[in-house]
């Protein structure tokens, strides 16, 4: 169309034009803070030009589609880093709650009770018959396994309240990925037609976002313009408009795992590798049990012994390490059992006799075995012990230097197969060796474990103060004070990490370790973080909205809005000139 | 770069927030003065407190035993400084009375000291420290040098299973009460028992018959038993030994130079692994049997008294005696090198000590002036993001020129 009513549709084009502008403009600043919105622009096009006898003739403007102004890549990067600060923000909160327990101030924590009970032996040192230093003996060991037992259980509900929050989050990731899904179904109708649905994808980023926090995700846009989402290891959340849920189980510990709500009982949760869930189930599954685990060593150290057992018919009950001990007067050998050659010696450098046997052995073929390495120990170091198998499965051990038979044992039922941690000889160990005030043979001092939620003292030496086997020698009560000696000396030895590290070094480097791991998270939400705020601003820069440019930009339209409305006046005066002539 | 308006906000409270945090750890570290709140401040300094910790309260429990010690060595050795003169006492009076035979007035006043260092002998070697018998080795709980296991008064106050000890050259005898049938045997080891029968209503006069007869009908025994109203008088007829008559009214006064107590070695805990013999036994300063100091006061008194008096029995009085003297001088001797031991132990676990707690003290506790200037440092620089923060939110936009 070209002459007067051409440039009165030239005038209009212009006026929707940049109507439009100052249209999007004002979206811009009416969503200047709205998380995860996107500027948009229009485009300006100049029309199609016609050919007429004077030429090309231009016919003015049109407003394309607004387009958002985004940054697929940054977008990437976001949700990548969200899927690390959600991870460590989890696990550095987790942690925080761990450490607390573990704090240990100047006055109170379980270094300080460890040095009062090892002190209040030395005390019945100095004193062995004393009631005083005895009840306060039973006071301070009393504390001790209280405390010990009190951080244990400490640690229980830390794991059980991360329970609960796993479960909330996986609510909100059904409820995202529901969001998601619908977001796709509403793209996919509104792009069909032609049209940028540029608020949606807006809508559509920032769920994705919120959802990196909570878990890691993978995505791939489709052509129709719908997000698939799955985790990090291609199991799908969201196609096109189905949605995947999660949904929590409950695994062998008792906690809770997470699968697919199709499939309730595959547990998927050793295949999450970010976000909340990430930081939670690490704390839950590996940091936590780790400490339990070294509190519970630590017991065992303290108590020497980790489980007696008595093994009573096929050899099948013995496992990899176990050991027994036989005494000659001089040294006492341990024998002990490796199963189908695995199970390392367990007290290196002590005088073991190794008895190899396999999984098939009966209870006879063990005896047989077990006679056979003690004879041949003998034959290398000097006939010690006589062997005698006798009835089957019976083995009778003798001594055949000065002293006389130390221990004979029926192996249908009398091998006290003892399995001992750190070389085995706690306090339990000593404290049975001593005797108490009347001269009798100690008891166990401790009693009970940590996981049983029983570590406590043995309820007979708890109810009576006599029965501390201060004492070396039956004749040595009341005055003997040798056994509390060597008990008293437990707190320098080295009785940790395979004779490597005392009680005191064992829990210090514990602490420091959960120190550590504090700090590691910290420093690694930090780190993350700062990247995403980084790479936010970074977003910001593209995609966010300045005001002072859509101040330019209205005044940018608003001008020529007035001008195209000149434009329309101007050919209206050109078409009364006309209408005039006539 | 384009600047949007959330960047700038993003900017702001991102600044202000680290600024606070570490206003709050300096803050923290000024109110507690320490540097290290919890293992992740430091986890190695963490580490580091938790052992100077334990080394700490190990020294002070050292030093709780070197003190108790020490106050049993002190208390020790002024036992054996007061034996000492005892026995220079006796041994005076022996060379007093071997050089020429004193009238018999003056022996008998000798007599009477002798009782007197007798018992006090008696009493050092019988002294309790703590409740427990000093020099009865680990047999804390029984008299070394028994005078009377029990006092027997008349009648009622003689309790089931009460026993005194008598001896004979080679096996010591205890003879005990069983009231009423009421209690067995105590089974004193290493001893063998007679049982005397009597009843709660019994007077003291049929105790004493009750004993007299027991005893005289015990296979074995090979004491003499005599009936004097209330009392029983025991002798024995292999020798002279150990066995004294004995009042039943006043008690079954008795005493052998047997010690009673075992060789028993009693240690405390002065460092790692470091450990001092406290104890000494009552064989190490007093002797048993035949050569122990009670047998020679009892020989000298014995002599003494003895009518008629045979200055030779003294002479040989005069050597046991010095060598008795000798024993607690090497017993003495011993004590103090134990002493020096611990004074010297306790000098190095002080000077210890200091330099742990300076250590302690370097790694955990926040220099003060420090801990302020950076508290300051802190102050003025979250000030300083809030005024630039002011700044930046306040600034003037084009709306603000477009009107």
């Amino acid at each position: 169309m070209s002459g007067i009513t051409g440039i009165l549709y030239t005038g209009m084009q212009a006026l929707t034009a940049h109507q439009r502008g100052i249209e999007v403009a004002g979206h811009n600043i009416a969503n200047v803070n709205t998380p995860g919105y996107s500027r948009q622009t229009v485009h300006l096009k100049s029309n199609m030009p016609i050919m007429t006898s004077q030429g090309m003739v231009g016919t003015g403007v049109t407003a394309q589609q607004a387009k958002r102004v985004y940054d697929q890549f940054v977008e990437l990067q976001i949700e990548n880093e969200k899927e690390e600060v959600g991870r460590w923000d989890a696990q550095r909160n987790a942690l925080e709650n761990v450490e607390i327990i573990f704090n240990e101030s100047s006055d109170s924590g379980l270094n300080k009770t460890m040095g009062e009970f090892w002190n209040a032996w030395q005390d019945l040192v100095n004193n062995p018959s004393g009631n005083l230093e005895r009840q306060a003996l039973l006071g301070k060991g009393e504390i001790l396994a209280f405390e010990f037992q009190g951080i244990y259980n400490r640690l229980t509900p830390i794991q059980s309240d991360l329970n609960t929050s796993i479960t909330g989050t996986v609510d909100e990731i059904n409820f995202k990925t529901a969001e998601i899904a619908n977001l796709n179904q509403k793209i996919m109708e509104i792009e069909g037609t032609g049209v940028n649905a540029n608020d949606y994808r807006d809508a559509r980023d920032l769920a994705v976002k919120d959802l990196a926090l909570m878990i890691d995700l993978k995505t791939y846009e489709e052509t129709s313009g719908s997000l698939s989402v799955s985790l990090g290891d291609g199991t799908t959340l969201v196609t096109g408009s189905t949605v995947f849920e999660l949904t929590t189980m409950i695994n062998d510990s008792g906690n809770k795992d997470l699968a697919l709500a199709s499939h309730p009982d595959d547990s998927i949760s050793d295949k999450i590798s970010g976000g909340k869930i990430k930081g939670w189930l690490e704390v839950r599954d590996v940091i936590i049990p780790e400490y339990k685990e070294n509190m519970e060593d630590l017991v065992n150290g303290l108590k020497g012994v980790e489980s007696t057992k008595v093994v009573t018919a096929a050899a099948s009950t013995l496992n990899g390490g176990e050991y027994f001990t036989i005494n000659s007067p001089a040294t006492s050998y341990y024998v002990w059992y490796s199963k189908d050659g695995a199970g390392a010696d367990p007290a290196p450098g002590g005088q073991g006799i190794k008895v190899e046997v396999s999984d098939s052995d009966t209870a006879a073929e063990v005896a047989i075995k077990t006679a056979a390495a003690i004879a041949k120990e003998n034959d290398a170091s000097g006939a010690v012990f006589d062997v005698a198998v006798t009835g089957g499965s019976t083995i009778a051990i003798a001594n055949v230097a000065p002293g006389g038979v130390d221990d004979s044992a029926d192996f249908n039922t009398k091998f006290a197969i003892t399995k001992r941690v750190d070389g085995g000889n706690g306090i339990n160990f000593l404290h049975r060796n001593g005797f108490d005030l009347n001269g009798q043979s100690g008891e166990d001092f401790f009693s009970g474990t940590l996981t049983g939620n029983s570590f406590a003292l043995n309820e007979a030496v708890a109810a009576d103060p006599g029965k501390i086997a201060a004492a070396g020698t039956a004749a040595g009560a009341p005055g003997d004070n040798s056994n509390a000696v060597a008990i008293a000396d437990l707190q320098n030895a080295m009785m940790m990490n395979n004779n490597t590290s005392t009680f005191d070094l064992f829990y210090n480097a514990m602490v420091t370790d959960i120190g550590n791991e504090v700090r590691y998270a910290n420093t690694s939400y930090e780190h993350h973080a700062s990247m995403t705020t980084h790479l936010e601003n970074y977003r910001e820069s593209i995609s966010g909205v300045s005001l002072d440019e859509e101040m330019i930009s209205l005044v940018q339209f608003q001008l020529a809005y007035n001008a195209a409305a000149k434009l329309i006046k101007v050919t209206d005066e050109m078409l009364q000139t006309l209408i005039n002539i006539v | 770069m384009r600047v949007s308006n959330k960047q700038m906000i993003n900017i702001v409270k991102a600044d202000l927030f680290r600024n606070s945090a570490y206003l709050m750890k300096a803050e923290e570290r000024v109110a507690t003065r320490k540097m290290i709140n919890r293992p992740s401040d430091d986890p190695i300094g963490m580490g580091k407190i938790l052992d100077y910790r334990k080394t700490i309260s190990s020294i002070d429990q050292y030093n709780r035993n070197i003190v108790s010690a020490k106050n049993q060595t002190e208390f020790t050795g002024t036992l054996l400084e007061n034996l000492q003169d005892l026995l220079t006492q006796a041994k005076r009076i022996v060379s007093e009375h071997s050089a020429n035979a004193l009238d018999p007035a003056l022996r008998e006043s000798a007599v009477q000291e002798l009782k007197g260092i007798h018992d006090q002998t008696l009493a050092i070697a019988n002294t309790k420290y703590n409740g427990n018998y000093l020099f009865a080795g680990h047999k804390t709980d029984t008299l070394p040098f028994p005078t009377n296991e029990v006092a027997v008064e008349p009648g009622s106050s003689v309790n089931d299973g009460e026993s005194f000890l008598i001896s004979s050259a080679s096996v010591d005898y205890y003879v005990w009460y069983n009231v009423d049938g009421g209690l067995s045997d105590p089974n004193i080891a290493g001893r063998t028992g007679i049982q005397v029968d009597i009843s709660s209503a019994d007077s003291a006069a049929q105790v004493a018959s009750a004993t007299q007869t027991a005893i005289a009908g015990a296979p074995g025994p090979v004491f003499n038993a005599a009936l004097n109203g209330s009392s029983v008088t025991i002798t024995t007829s292999a020798d002279s030994k150990g066995v004294h008559a004995t009042d039943h009214d006043s008690g079954f006064s008795f005493y052998n130079a047997d010690y009673n107590g075992d060789n028993g070695k009693l240690n405390t805990i002065v460092g790692e692994g470091i450990q001092v013999r406290l104890n000494l036994t009552g064989n190490e300063v007093f002797s048993s049997g035949v050569n122990s100091v009670f047998q020679h006061l009892k020989t000298l008194k014995e002599a003494l008294a003895a009518d008629p008096f045979d200055p030779s029995v003294l002479s040989g009085l005069e050597n046991s005696l010095a060598e008795n003297i000798d024993q607690v001088e090497t017993a003495a001797v011993k004590l103090s090198t134990t002493y020096k031991r611990l004074e010297s132990s306790e000098t190095h676990w002080n000077q210890f000590r200091n330099s742990v707690l300076g250590m302690l003290s370097r790694v955990e506790d926040a220099d003060l002036a420090t801990a302020i200037v950076e508290l300051q440092a802190q102050e003025t620089a979250y000030e300083a993001s809030l005024a630039s923060a002011k700044k930046l939110l306040g600034k003037r936009s084009l709306v603000d020129f477009l009107g």
